[in-house]
């Protein structure tokens, strides 16, 4: 962009800059700064209440052992993640597996589900009573054991199957853009076609693999969701489930510290992560070579794809059948027959008085504001940033896009020390939780537009305004236009992301203000909610995948991947 | 007639001063052309002209309306300016087909409809775009986008055009063609323009007058001809056309002979006597020959160029280059002798 000097040449939204830096500020630094201040045992409002909060948590074997199960929940899902999603990509991308796209689908599907429900859906198959013990353990005997769901194994293997999608994705794309005459010069070196895998391609991955690998570990980190409806019954604590349970013990000192410790490895993560892209752009250097020809799979090629078919079976389709089946059902665990079908779960929903109507409401209200406000903020803040010579834009557009780091329990436990206190006692008001809902939806807002407006050559905006238009005018016929499309998307995503949304919902809901995430939530542990929760389920999955179809992305990679907020 | 004056301009990026105290006037009805390297603030002087950018000092003023006056504080909006720009890149707007772009300028104005058709229209014939009216700008060709973009600037039969580098991504062919036309419409509706180039054919090749820049500064303007023939400094007779540069103050036996040669080749000799000035000998003012001279050179190259030879001769310990007919050929090694019909004094820089 050419430097303009403000008083040379009118800037336009100048004089709207002031209240989005106060809202931005407000709104994300301020709660993250409380929650920073209060686990430093300082609080500004009770001047008494001091001490070293770090001490008594690090010191706490409870967190330390949430801490490693945490660490090890991400590292098991990274791996599994990556080997599932990865192996998958390299048939896709580069074998002549037939009904590739098919397979995109369904892993995009899979994408699709948001990972709470999915967990619920294996509880539904794993759980003691569910549908595969009931056949591998009851009926034939097949185990010794009844297989556990709820255990840290439990997690990872929900988390995993939650996550191998976005591996698959990125790296997908990643092979498909990769220079294949390099693998074709390793084969013309006399190198084996495992061998050029192994040396020649795998290597050039493996700046893809790695940051791909930091996203899903530092997802998992923040995860929530899955954690909890997994972990809680038998008291296997990550940090996030950890600060949820202090916070209901309202412990907030061990809840701040244990988010700041949680903060702090999900930044480091992400940062990581952050390095990682901007440090692997050279690797694909020649885009246009030619395409190579695909390893042949041979007479392996059906019983590969018989293979796949049969995983995605597992990872999607029967969880994605069970839900669906379950929804119908009169009362989970019934058998599928015909007349214990109904639809009265659906009608619940949308029957008026019912807490799921309620909470349909309620969720659809949030999202739909704190979608558009994010909207509007976003493109404010990236027009700030990429079109004019504000001082310290640059910080605005950080500080908007930091919430893509804090996990959403870290957000909720952060708005309550911020929102807790007069004059600015909102906590116990629908407001803070729609006030919560834009700060994490703030950052995708942000990207989507930003990355458009960065694209889109200044000499766009000049053109108009030598042919004749206004700074406004300009805005609204040629600015505004050729953003839209990251408009839309940002405000889908937001959207998508509330309706979802379950830490910061049940630590910040009041009575009369739950959401769908509350909702569900709640449903979690008694098993004759199941078959709302299913409905539930099912209704957010149909919105979730048409949301994708509207931004364009279904079965495609997508760049900006989406926190799942369970 | 003066249509634009551009004086004391001065502009800086940070630290880096990027216009230097320019001053520049544009006659009314000329195609003046900016030329200069890379980075010398062609661009910039363009959008300060068009009121994109601001500046640090001096004034603009165009057909008797001050557009800046950094010293009276004023500055026109560029929306207010009655000035157009046709982009390098063409800068059209994706989502409007060609009508709606060339258009765009006259609806802003709230230029009535039929009025606006017929301009419109009457511009698309101007630069031979009929029947394109429905096209998107993906769906053209490059030579198609570049007509797009002039006719938009057209439109509002604007007080200056400006073209910063529109041509460069034409083939050779292209560029001609369109210089041609270009200069035809420019008569037609006696339109005032100034053109910025860093290729000096493209620049000699439509303008009236010739304006060399160099690091934010303007060196010499003039009629084509007289900035090639005349050159003052060093860098506009290296950066128009091609030099060789000969320097009294050099102990080398054949740099000596080569000195006193052009001194008098330049005439009047009282006048370069002094040793720190420079003389400028253009390379088909060189002449070579096989008999025997004052001035012996060897032939280190040789380029065939159809209706002409470009030689480059090893004389002493430097390089002279020399443009000859094709009459006469020289082999690689062949050793001639050197003589020079004409030079010029520059300053050095
Ligand atoms: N927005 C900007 N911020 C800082 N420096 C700039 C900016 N725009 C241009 N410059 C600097 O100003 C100088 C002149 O730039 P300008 O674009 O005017 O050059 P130019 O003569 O048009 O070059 P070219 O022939 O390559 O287009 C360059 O050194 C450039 O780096
Ligand atoms: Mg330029």
């Amino acid at each position: 962009m050419k430097l303009r000097k403000g008083k040379e040449r009118s800037q336009g939204p100048l004089f709207i800059s002031g209240p989005v830096i106060l809202i931005v500020l407000g709104l994300v630094l301020y709660p993250l700064l409380m929650l920073f201040l209060f686990s430093l045992g300082i609080n500004l409002h009770d001047p008494n209440i001091t001490g070293a909060y770090y001490l008594q948590a690090l010191s706490d074997i409870k967190t330390m052992v949430a801490l490693k199960n945490t660490l090890y929940v991400a590292g098991g899902v990274t791996a599994v993640a990556i080997l599932l999603g990865g192996g998958l990509a390299w048939l896709v991308a580069r074998t002549d597996i037939p009904h590739k796209r098919l397979i995109e689908i369904i892993v995009f599907l899979t994408f699709t589900i948001p990972s709470y429900i999915l967990a619920v859906a294996w509880i539904q198959l794993l759980g003691r009573n569910g549908f595969i013990n009931r056949l591998l353990y009851e009926k034939w005997q097949f185990i010794a054991e009844p297989l556990d769901i709820y255990s840290l194994e439990g997690i990872i293997l929900v988390m995993a199957l939650h996550s191998f999608p976005l591996v698959f994705m990125a790296l997908v794309s990643a092979l498909k853009m990769n220079d294949k005459t390099l693998e074709m010069a390793a084969r013309l070196a006399g190198a084996s076609r495992m061998k050029a895998l192994f040396t020649v391609t795998l290597p050039l991955m493996l700046p893809n693999i790695l940051s791909v690998g930091l996203l899903v570990f530092q997802q998992t980190m923040a995860c929530f969701g899955v954690a909890a409806v997994i972990g809680l019954p038998t008291s296997n604590y990550v940090l996030t489930t950890r600060i949820y349970s202090a916070m209901s013990r309202l412990d907030l000192p061990s809840a701040a510290s244990t988010s700041m410790i949680l903060l702090l490895c999900s930044g480091v993560v992400f940062c990581l992560y952050n390095y990682s892209l901007r440090s692997k752009r050279y690797i694909n250097i020649n885009s246009q070579s030619r395409k190579a020809e695909p390893v042949s799979l041979g007479s392996w090629k059906m019983p590969m794809f018989i293979g796949v078919f049969l995983l995605l079976s597992v990872t999607t389709i029967i969880p994605l059948g069970s839900v669906v089946a379950t929804s119908f059902l009169k009362s989970w665990g019934l058998s599928l027959r015909f007349e214990n079908m109904t639809i009265n779960n659906y009608l619940t929903i949308f029957g008026g008085q019912t807490i799921a109507f309620r909470a349909f409401f309620n969720s659809i209200t949030f999202a739909f504001i704190a979608a558009t406000v994010t909207a509007i903020i976003g493109t404010i803040i990236s027009y700030l940033s990429t079109r004019t010579t504000i001082k310290g834009r640059k910080y605005l557009e950080f500080v908007a896009t930091w919430p893509l780091t804090v996990p959403g329990t870290v957000l909720a436990v952060a708005a309550v020390l911020a929102w807790i206190n007069a004059p600015l006692r909102i906590y116990g008001t629908p407001w803070i939780l729609l006030i919560t809902y834009i700060v994490a939806c703030l950052p995708f807002g942000v990207r989507n537009i930003n990355g458009l407006l960065q694209g889109m050559d200044p000499l766009l905006e000049d053109a108009a305004r030598v042919s004749g238009a206004s700074w406004l005018r300009t805005f609204k016929d040629i600015t505004l236009p050729l953003i839209t499309p990251g408009i839309k998307a940002g405000w889908i995503t937001a959207f998508l992301l509330v309706l979802r949304e379950i830490p910061i919902s049940i630590l910040l809901y009041s009575a009369g203000a739950e959401t769908i995430g509350v909702l569900l939530y709640s449903m979690r542990s008694d098993t004759g909610g199941l078959e709302t929760v299913s409905a539930v389920a099912v209704i957010l999955i149909v919105l979730i995948v048409a949301g994708n179809v509207l931004i364009g992305k279904f079965g495609k990679p997508r760049k900006e991947a989406t926190n799942d907020p369970s | 007639m003066i249509q634009a004056e551009i004086a004391d301009l001065s502009k800086k990026y940070g630290k880096e001063v990027v216009i230097n105290d320019l001053n520049l006037r544009i006659n009314k009805g000329e195609v003046l052309a900016v030329v200069g390297p890379s980075g010398c603030g062609k661009t910039t002087l363009l959008q300060i002209i068009a009121g994109l950018t601001g500046a640090e000092k001096g004034s603009v003023v165009l057909a008797g309306r001050t557009l800046l006056s950094v010293e009276r504080n004023i500055s026109v909006l560029p929306e207010k300016r009655k000035i157009a720009m046709v982009f390098q890149n063409y800068a059209l707007w994706p989502h409007y087909n060609v009508w709606q772009n060339i258009s765009y300028a006259l609806r802003v104005r709230g230029v009535e409809k039929s009025k606006c058709e017929k301009i419109v229209k009457e511009t698309m014939e101007m630069v031979r775009l009929e029947g394109k009216q429905k096209r998107y700008p993906h769906e053209l060709s490059g030579g198609e986008q570049q007509r797009v973009a002039l006719a938009r600037a057209l439109v509002i039969r604007p007080d200056l055009l400006l073209f910063d580098e529109s041509l460069s991504n034409l083939d050779a062919k292209m560029k001609e063609k369109m210089l041609r036309e270009i200069k035809k419409i420019q008569q037609e509706l006696r339109l005032t323009i100034v053109h910025v180039t860093h290729d000096q054919h493209e620049a000699m090749g439509m303008a009236d007058r010739i304006a060399v820049m160099n690091k934010g500064r303007i060196e010499q303007v003039g009629v084509v001809e007289e900035v090639y023939k005349y050159p003052v400094t060093q860098f506009v007779a290296g950066f128009i056309g091609t030099a060789n540069f000969i320097s009294g103050s050099s102990d080398d036996i054949t740099e000596s002979k080569l000195w006193r040669r052009a001194v008098r080749a330049a005439g009047n000799e009282n006048e370069i006597q002094e040793k720190e000035k420079l003389l400028s000998v253009r390379p088909e003012d060189v002449i070579i020959k096989r008999e025997k001279g004052e001035i012996i050179g060897t032939v280190a190259k040789a380029i065939y160029r159809g209706n002409a030879i470009d030689y480059e001769i090893m004389a002493g310990k430097r390089l002279l280059y020399v443009r000859t007919g094709t009459r006469n050929l020289y082999e690689l090694g062949a050793e001639v002798s050197i003589d020079m019909v004409r030079a010029v004094a520059i300053k050095c820089n």
